[in-house]
Order: structure tokens, then C-alpha cells, then sequence
């Protein structure tokens, strides 16, 4: 559980920050509230563009992403995938996730 | 970094000095499509003197039948022939195939290959996106149409790269 106080009083709140002392926690140290709603305007500012998906339901961000490389690294990039996907598999065999 | 499996079969071929093209889903991938594969694909010039370079480069490979239990080796009647030899390697699997696309052999699709370069000193002969996605769609098949908007999208990409 965190320690530091969801909110301290009203105006604190607004403030952002611990006036007395509190368990756990500092006078002057930001309220849960205040890092929620830091957070949030922080997300604000960070929208993910919207994905690159055509009418077909193909991902284009992924073929561009495949053209920077060199066609062994692609042949490479592949290979471990399907590897990964084999191990995870292999770890699956004794007791199978269904 | 370390080497493709796949294209450590491409290096002894190409180190025989076979002539093949690269098809199926493996061109796709070395042409950029992101799309996964399990096997590699050529076809091979059935030349009787081509057909002894690759049958040396199977036998350093270790290429058995991969769906027969008595590990059959591939031998020179099987390569002449236009058929498809279904084949696991040290390096995986591997599928010689004689003729494509109902009937096309090596001569026949080349004028719609190019070259691509692997690693330094390493250029094979891969099949271009257009005639895979052709391909793709003359076979018909659910698992062959299923790729063939992502061929097409990569191959818009490539159209529109500088």
C-alpha cells in the first residue's frame, strides 16, 4: 500500500504536496492525487499517433519497419521468432496451457 | 550478429555454385514482407550438370525426405523431375521444388528474379514481390491468399521508398 496520503485537505490537494507530517511521508512531498493527476496531464501530452493500419488490416509500420533492414536481418528477425515461439512451446509440453 | 539458418543453406548453394531461385514466403521475408515461414523454397535448374552441385551441397546439408521415417536421401531422379522433394537439413527444412505455378520451371521464372545480396560475397537469385503475390494468387488457396494483401502493401512500400 502506499504510504504517502491520498489527499491532506482540499487546498492541499490542489497544491500538491504534504503540509504536516504523515505517516510514511514528508511535509512538502506530492500527494497520491497529485502524482495521478501529474500523470495524467503527462499522458495528455503523449498520445500515441494512431496506427499505421490499412483498409486490408495490414500493419504498414511493420513492412517499413522490415525495409530498414537487410534481407538476412530479416530472414534473421524471423528465425527468432518462430524460435521464441518454439521454446515457449517446448516449456508447455509437460504441462499444456489450453 | 549471427547467421540465419536459412541463409546458411543459401551460402552452400550458392558456395556450389547451384543455380536456384528463392520462392514461396522466404522471398517475401528477403523482400521485406513481414510474414513468417517455416521452410525455405527453390527452384532449381534441373540441368543434370546443376543437379549434381545441389546433390552435393544436400548431402553436406544432411537432406533427408522429411515425412518419410526411413529417412530417404534425395537422389538425382528426384531432381530432374518436376516434382516438389520436401526435405529437412542440419539447417532445416528445405523444399527443392522442379516447377512452380502450375508448370514454370527455373528458365521460366527468371526473368522475374533479380539478385539480392546477403552478406558480402553472397547474392542469390530471389523471385520479385509481383510475381509472388501472381503466384499467390493463381494457387487460390485460402493460405495462399491470406498473405497476399500484406505482399501487396509491402510492395506499395517499396514503391514509395526514395
Amino acid at each position: 500500500m502506499d504510504p504517502r496520503p491520498l489527499y491532506v485537505s482540499s487546498r492541499d490537494s490542489f497544491a500538491g504536496t504534504v503540509r504536516e507530517a504523515h505517516p510514511g511521508s514528508s511535509p512538502g512531498a506530492p500527494t497520491r492525487y497529485a502524482y495521478a493527476m501529474r500523470a495524467r496531464r503527462d499522458d495528455a501530452d503523449q498520445v500515441p499517433a494512431e496506427p499505421d493500419i490499412d483498409e486490408n488490416g495490414v500493419d504498414r509500420a511493420q513492412i517499413r519497419a522490415m525495409l530498414q533492414l537487410t534481407p538476412e536481418e530479416r530472414l534473421l528477425r524471423v528465425e527468432e521468432f518462430i524460435e521464441s515461439i518454439i521454446e515457449i512451446r517446448k516449456l508447455n509440453e509437460e504441462r499444456p496451457v489450453r | 550478429m549471427r547467421s540465419a539458418r536459412s541463409a546458411e543453406i543459401l551460402r552452400l548453394l550458392a558456395r556450389k555454385e547451384v543455380e536456384f531461385i528463392v520462392v514461396g514466403m522466404t522471398a517475401g521475408v528477403l523482400r521485406g514482407a513481414p510474414v513468417t515461414t517455416v521452410d525455405l523454397d527453390i527452384v532449381h535448374r534441373r540441368s543434370p550438370e546443376n543437379v549434381a552441385r545441389l546433390l552435393s551441397a544436400l548431402a553436406e546439408l544432411d537432406a533427408v525426405y522429411r515425412h518419410d521415417p526411413r529417412k530417404l536421401r534425395p537422389k538425382e531422379s528426384h531432381l530432374v523431375g518436376p516434382g516438389h522433394q520436401l526435405l529437412t537439413t542440419i539447417h532445416g527444412d528445405l523444399d527443392c521444388l522442379g516447377m512452380i505455378d502450375q508448370d514454370r520451371s527455373y528458365e521460366d521464372l527468371l526473368e522475374q528474379t533479380t539478385e539480392m545480396k546477403l552478406a558480402e560475397g553472397l547474392s542469390v537469385r530471389v523471385l520479385s514481390l509481383g510475381a509472388l503475390i501472381e503466384i499467390k494468387e493463381r494457387c487460390g488457396r485460402p493460405k495462399d491468399l491470406a498473405v497476399v494483401p500484406l505482399l501487396r502493401a509491402t510492395l506499395e512500400e517499396l514503391k514509395r521508398e526514395p
